[in-house]
This record gives C-alpha cells, sequence and structure tokens, in this order.
C-alpha cells in the first residue's frame, strides 16, 4: 500500500498534478483538539501533546522536528515548536498553557514517526499544565472532525 | 459620499447665477483626463442639476444630453473613488497626479483585492533580507511582497534542519571563508550572490481566497502565478517543489508557516558562478526527477530566457493581478531591538563548522 502511494504520488508529480489528499482523517474519542491542529490527552495534570492525523496528512513527510528545552513555558494557543516538511517549516501550538516536562527525544532520529503514528509514538512534548481550565476552549472529537470536514470543504 | 453645498449649474445659460466648475473634459477629448477625487467632486450636485433641471421650465437650465453623460460619469467616478477610499484606507492621488485616462483602469481593476505592501531592494545583504521577512512574518499583520534585486557577497544560505557535514564541502567553505547562513525557513542549502533575484511573499492565512495554509497548498498557488510571468516561455512549470525550464531548476522555494501567517520565499538563478557550485555536495534528499545529475547539470539560468528587469517588472505585475500593490521604503519598518523581535537566521560560526567537519572524519 506504501509503495504504492509512493508510486502515484511520483506520477502526480512527473504528470505535475496535484495530489489528493485522503477524504477523512483519523480522530481519537478522549482527546482534545486545537483550531491549529494540535491534539492534548490529558491524565491528572499531565497533558501530552501532538499533531493530529489531519495535520501531519497535509503537511506532507516530517524531516525534522524543532523541540523545545524541558523546563521551558508553553501557552495555550501560543507556538512551542516547529515541523519542517517537504520545503516548508510550521509552527506547532500548544494547546494548554504549563511547563514543559519532556519532550520525545526520538523524534531527533526518527522524525517520520510524527507521520506514522500522530497520536501514539509520534508524540512531541508532555506538559504540567497550569489551568485545567482551559481545556474547555478545546474541541472534543466530533467537534473536531466537523471542522477538519468544514476546513477541506471551503478549500 | 462627500458633497458640496449645490447651486444649480448653469450651461449655456444667460441668466445670472455663476457656474459651478465643470467635469466637462477637455476640448477634443471625450472623457475626464482624471478622476475626480470623490472629496472634491460634489456628486450629489450633479445627481440634483439633472433632476433640477428636467423639473425647470426655463430652457436655459435644460442640461444637453452630452453634460448629462458628463454627469453621470462624474457620479460614477465619485463613487468607485469612494469605494476605493473605503478598500484602501486611502484617497485616490490621481486627481492631483496630472496622469492620463489609462490610469483610471487600473485603479478601477484593484478595487476589492486586498492590500498588499511592496520593497524593492536591489543588492541587499542576504542575511538582512532574511531578517526582515522574519520580523515582518512574526509581527506584522499585513501582507508583503518584497523583491531583491542580487544580495552582495556570494553567501551559502541552509535551510533551518541543515546539517553542514552533509550539504557543504567544508574544508573549501572555510579555505574560501565563504559565509554560511542557517535561515528560518525549510527546505535546501543554495549559494547565492549578485546574480540571485529573490522574491517573497508574506500573506495572513485569508489573503488568497480558498488557500489552505499548507506548504502544498501555497505552493501550488505560487507556481500559478509564476506562471503568468512565464506564460509561453521555456516551458515554466512547477517540478517537486522547484521552479524548472523543463528538467531544469533555476528557481528553489522554502516557506515557512505560523498559526495566521505564511512566507513563501524563492531564490531565482538569473546567473551564478560556476565555481561557486563546488562549495555545495549532493544532497542526500534530492528531488526525483534530479535523477543524480550533477549541480551543472540539474540547474539553468533565467538569463538564457528573460531579461532581468522584464521577470521582476512581470512578476509585479502578476502580483497586482491579486493584490492592491503598495509601495513601501524600508525606514517606513520598525527596526528590530532587544526588546521587540530577534530573528533566527544567523552565521554559522567557525567553529562550528569546524566541529561539523571534524565530527565528519571520526
Amino acid at each position: 500500500m506504501a509503495s504504492s502511494m509512493l508510486w502515484a504520488s511520483r506520477a502526480a508529480s512527473y504528470l505535475r498534478i496535484s495530489v489528493f489528499h485522503r477524504g477523512f482523517s483519523t480522530v481519537l474519542k478522549d482527546l482534545k483538539y486545537a483550531d491549529s491542529h494540535e491534539w492534548v490527552k490529558v491524565e491528572g495534570n499531565s497533558a501530552t501533546i501532538g499533531i493530529t492525523d489531519h495535520a501531519q496528512d497535509h503537511l506532507g513527510d516530517v524531516v525534522y522536528v524543532e523541540l523545545p528545552e524541558v523546563g521551558a513555558a508553553v501557552k495555550q494557543g501560543e507556538s512551542f515548536g516547529a515541523v519542517e516538511s517537504v520545503k516548508a517549516t510550521s509552527d506547532v501550538n500548544s494547546p494548554v498553557s504549563g511547563k514543559v516536562v519532556e519532550v520525545n527525544e526520538e523524534l531527533s532520529g526518527s522524525p517520520a514517526k510524527v507521520n506514522s503514528s500522530p497520536y501514539d509514538n509520534g508524540w512531541i512534548i508532555k506538559v504540567e499544565m497550569k489551568d485545567a481550565g482551559e481545556l474547555k476552549n478545546l474541541m472534543d472529537s466530533e467537534e473536531y472532525s466537523k471542522f477538519c470536514e468544514e476546513e477541506d470543504s471551503k478549500h | 459620499l462627500v458633497t458640496t453645498a449645490s447651486r444649480p449649474s448653469s450651461r449655456r445659460c444667460t441668466c445670472s447665477r455663476p457656474p459651478l466648475p465643470s467635469h466637462a473634459p477637455a476640448p477634443g477629448r471625450r472623457f475626464l483626463a482624471r478622476r475626480p477625487s470623490f472629496r472634491h467632486f460634489p456628486a450629489c450636485h450633479h445627481i440634483l442639476s439633472i433632476t433640477a433641471a428636467a423639473c425647470c421650465t426655463d430652457s436655459c437650465s435644460l442640461p444637453t444630453l452630452l453634460q448629462v453623460k458628463y454627469d453621470l460619469y462624474g457620479v460614477r467616478s465619485c463613487v468607485i473613488n469612494a469605494l476605493a477610499y473605503l478598500a484602501q484606507g486611502k484617497e485616490n492621488p490621481n486627481w492631483n497626479s496630472g496622469s492620463d485616462s489609462k490610469m483610471l483602469i487600473p485603479q478601477t481593476k484593484n478595487i476589492g483585492l486586498p492590500l498588499m505592501n511592496l520593497m524593492r531592494f536591489k543588492g541587499l545583504p542576504i542575511l538582512q533580507q532574511l531578517h526582515i521577512e522574519e520580523q515582518l512574518l512574526r509581527t506584522s499583520s499585513e501582507n508583503w511582497c518584497i523583491v531583491n534585486d542580487g544580495t552582495n557577497d556570494p553567501t551559502i544560505v541552509m535551510g533551518v534542519s541543515g546539517k553542514p557535514a552533509e550539504l557543504l564541502e567544508i574544508e573549501s567553505v572555510l579555505d574560501d571563508q565563504v559565509p554560511v547562513i542557517r535561515r528560518f525557513t525549510g527546505g535546501g542549502t543554495v549559494i547565492v550572490d549578485h546574480g540571485t533575484v529573490f522574491v517573497t511573499f508574506i500573506c495572513n492565512k485569508e489573503a488568497v481566497p480558498n488557500l489552505q495554509p499548507y506548504p502544498r497548498p501555497i505552493m501550488s498557488w505560487s507556481s500559478s502565478l509564476y506562471s503568468k510571468v512565464f506564460q509561453g516561455i521555456g516551458d515554466f512549470h512547477l517540478r517537486e517543489n522547484d521552479y524548472v525550464f523543463g528538467n531544469h531548476k533555476f528557481g528553489g522555494n522554502a516557506q515557512s508557516i505560523t498559526k495566521n501567517r505564511w512566507i513563501h520565499h524563492t531564490s531565482f538563478l538569473w546567473d551564478f558562478n560556476v565555481q561557486n557550485m563546488s562549495y555545495l555536495k549532493h544532497p542526500k534528499r534530492a528531488p526525483a526527477y534530479r535523477s543524480a545529475r550533477s549541480h551543472l547539470d540539474f540547474i539553468c539560468r533565467m538569463k538564457d530566457y528573460m531579461p532581468r528587469s522584464t521577470f521582476m517588472d512581470k512578476t509585479v505585475e502578476a502580483t497586482e493581478t491579486q493584490f492592491s500593490l503598495r509601495p513601501i521604503q524600508l525606514e517606513a519598518i520598525r527596526t528590530c531591538s532587544e526588546a521587540e523581535f530577534c530573528p533566527s537566521s544567523r552565521f554559522l560560526t567557525n567553529e562550528e563548522l569546524e566541529a561539523a567537519a571534524v565530527a565528519l572524519q571520526s
């Protein structure tokens, strides 16, 4: 499957046509989502953060992840790092405010985990949350699915 | 609309009422040479004069058909100017410009287009260009187009994740003291000099209708803009994120995307020094269409296809089909200070390059 998709992508490039995206993206229940396409998994006061399947699909192959320092402060809606894909760096924004307690060092050697496993091995940072009340500003899985459909249908 | 107190105009009239300024064309011309400013143009006067004259039984007040037509042109011009003012926040300067009637048409076309500031440079150092771009991306809320016609000294510019040991012939770079920059955008490595022309677009995500702020849609949008520039020339197209004539690359692209804005910048090889290419290694991540060709077999010169000034002028013209361009001087934008924004693009030090060379050998 992966090799046929790679062939299709290269054929599209040769024929100079744009590669279509999948008509759907995986969205997991029990996660919360930001409108900038990051997800957060909350366990007590700890939040694990990454980018969604929708985001990784639209960004393309991730070749580099810029990680913050452990101990850095993050703020809801603001950039804490970036991913590089194709020819672009794209900001990754934090869905919650708090302090970075762990970063996924494996992404330094294997940035493609963000594509292959965006909700699991492709997690980017873990944060000690400052204010759990901020979670109400985020979308649940149903709202986020609808948000992605609306966004894709507008373009 | 701004109107002045209206007095009925007298046209070929022998009564004592003084005539008002007429917006009739100059003798021998059919149309107004310049569109009058809506602030100085009593639109309502013309509407009222037509209406009042229609009711007047005095034959000297009856407008001629020609005068009615000029009045209608005047009202139309007034409305257009007012709309342009509302859209752009400034008065159409053509009233005082002394320009000819051709200026009427471009202003009409620009109504409703988003505003974009245009900055043009010649020989601006590439690090300074990158600093300006990053500052505008992160701190401005306006759209920008930057054109830099060449840069001063030959400089190597790597993408944000570039590894010198993999991308550069470090010993030659150190021996010849070629400056190396790591820029804030993604993408590959280039060596730029006075033969390179740079074009940059910095936009809010809503600036281009129906454009999703992701790498491939932005790349596709940019290639459609340059398709207008290179129409009918050299089999131009976008090939795996590069601008090519046929299968020879002449333009490299890079982007950075934030939550609400994006930048897309391109370095165009209008000309290049063959010797400079020897500082660059064949990259590990190369497009498939390169087919393992050496630098010199892979790239081509834009000068073989189009004059330099023609390219820059056509690029501005193509941009004007989507944006209303406003020329801005560098002094008009705030300079960076420590208390404000600090850009991340920087020179790599000799120590960093030497350490990379040592790590490669070990």
